[in-house]
């Protein structure tokens, strides 16, 4: 069945902020993201004319993201790796002072990427298995055991205010 | 512990935060997407250079073409494949990496290295008199393929390829290749010379299939090997270049054909980016106007300069690609917090950039003396 493609700018400006949002997640640092959702959203635009005719234009957009902040995660470590002297420590960019982003960024990678995907890029468990190249089964014990994590961050302060 | 049932509501939170951002126009993504067609344009008008030094997998192998061509013999023998060989840090040769060409410049001598610190996974970089130098290109795309990539230094072109396991199938276009080695964070840097694919020795790799045809050869238009750096250049040094000791490459010498100067003229229409001339000391550098794409960058060290100054060294690439873009300085109380921001300077949009980690130092002014002040990094 054809899919009928939707207009690239208002999709754009609906999903930008989920996306950042997310890759800030991922990354922890929100200049990078900045740059990791640009670009994902300049090649979703170069190639609009099919992607913009996909079921989920949203699940492919990520799909680039996380793929640009992986190489770029593993570039950094690799030359880290190889160059001790030019090995810069990672740089802490400014993220939004709440205690939420605390918990969440503090989750392993693979917990994080869940999170951010599933509930600040609001895609559904399927999708974010297909995005970070994993079985759905797994998706589902990942975001079940960060949830479990995040409530032993989360939750008690929540109480003592209530 | 039960679990956080409103997490979706707590990270709403977040959502809202960056939707106060509001996403660049599109005109923004299009410059992006505009500044990218630019560079393809600059490789496909690659042409007429090339010094070949092919690493695949562990084969090295290069073979004297006719006079004006190298022959690069990209061979995989059987059973040497993906991290069989040099592709895997246990299998490479004791004490490092493999010499893959040996030069002098400037009284100095100079070796190009290639180590596969990880499968799948090549770096170049260059050493000079048993020290390393801070200038390395590292390709390591995931072990889905065949991997070939040509960066141009100095206007020769090293071949570097690493063939994979599981290769299913390779369908590389330049633009794709381009995009790989532009985004991945870091820019690709090779000593101070834009990197840039070379499209023919990437339609070769092409025609390698499922892992099956391990001999693939093609030619490049060649000249020999590094011509000069920093624009000093080079003459053969004395001493040979060491063997990889690899199996295909034991048997197959390197070349050693005297470098000459590559033609030069509108073939090759990409920027230069030059690397300052090692002093063993940081560049000093000042803020540049105009920088763009900042983002704050860790400081080494912050130590007291002048009577009301402090000198803030620390680590970034190459200008005009990365430069010195803005320094805020927060003076309260018994700290003075710095925070160095880095960026592109104007000018890079037309750069192939290289991802060269370079020392900088900067002096930054204070509305008083340091004195007992501590000063924090704010980039931290």
């Amino acid at each position: 069945m054809d899919i009928e493609s939707v207009p690239f700018e208002p999709w754009y400006r609906a999903e930008h902020p989920r996306l950042l949002a997310s890759m800030a997640v991922v990354v922890r640092d929100v200049e990078v993201a900045r740059e990791i959702t640009a670009e994902a959203f300049a090649r979703a635009l170069e190639r609009w004319e099919r992607v913009g005719g996909m079921e989920s234009p949203d699940g492919w957009t990520y799909r680039v993201a996380l793929n640009l902040a992986r190489r770029r995660a593993r570039r950094a470590t690799l030359e880290r790796r190889l160059l001790l002297r030019a090995a810069p420590p990672p740089v802490a960019v400014a993220a939004p002072a709440i205690e939420v982003w605390e918990a969440v960024t503090a989750l392993p990678p693979r917990m994080r990427t869940a999170v951010a995907l599933r509930y600040l890029g609001g895609l559904t468990e399927a999708e974010v298995a297909e995005s970070m190249g994993v079985a759905a089964g797994t998706v589902a014990a990942t975001l079940h055991e960060a949830r479990r994590r995040l409530a032993s961050l989360l939750a008690p302060e929540e109480v003592s205010h209530g | 512990m039960a679990e956080l049932d409103d997490l979706g509501g707590r990270l709403s939170v977040l959502a809202r935060v960056f939707r106060g951002d509001g996403p660049p126009p599109r005109a923004e993504l299009e410059r992006r997407l505009q500044q990218r067609r630019g560079r393809r344009r600059a490789i496909t008008g690659l042409g007429g250079v090339a010094a070949a030094v092919a690493v695949v997998a562990g084969a090295v192998a290069l073979t004297g073409g006719t006079p004006g061509e190298t022959t690069v013999r990209m061979a995989a023998p059987t059973g040497t494949r993906g991290d069989a060989s040099v592709s895997s840090p246990a299998a490479a040769p004791p004490g490092g990496p493999i010499v893959v060409d040996v030069f002098t410049v400037a009284e100095r001598r100079w070796e190009l290295l290639a180590v596969s610190p990880a499968p799948a996974t090549v770096c170049l970089f260059l050493r000079t008199t048993g020290r390393e130098e801070q200038r390395a290109g590292c390709w390591d795309e995931p072990v889905r393929a065949a991997e070939g990539v040509a960066v141009d230094v100095d206007s020769f072109t090293y071949v570097t390829g690493v063939l994979s396991k599981d290769v299913i199938s390779i369908a590389f276009r330049p633009d794709e290749v381009q995009s790989r080695i532009h985004d991945v964070g870091l820019p690709v840097n090779l000593f101070g010379a834009p990197v840039r694919p070379a499209v023919d020795a990437l339609t070769a790799l092409v025609t390698l299939r499922n892992g099956t045809q391990h001999d693939v050869a093609f030619t490049l238009p060649a000249h020999g090997r590094v011509a000069s750096v920093d624009g000093e250049p080079v003459r053969p040094a004395t001493t040979a270049p060491t063997r990889p000791t690899t199996t295909a490459a034991a048997t197959t010498p390197l070349p050693t054909r005297p470098p000459t100067r590559p033609p030069t003229g509108p073939a090759d229409p990409a920027p230069t980016t030059t690397v300052p001339p090692s002093t063993g000391r940081p560049q000093r550098v000042e803020v540049v106007p105009g920088a763009t794409n900042l983002r704050k960058q860790v400081f080494e060290s912050a130590v007291p300069f002048g009577a009301q100054s402090v000198l803030v060294t620390f680590w970034d690439g190459i200008e005009p690609c990365s430069v010195l873009g803005r320094v805020d300085v927060a003076e309260g109380g018994p700290a003075v917090t710095i925070t160095i921001w880095t960026g592109s300077g104007p000018g890079a949009e037309n750069q192939a950039c290289i991802a060269i980690a370079q020392q900088k130092e900067t002096v930054v002014a204070l509305g008083a003396p340091l004195g007992d002040r501590v000063v924090p990094d704010g980039a931290r």
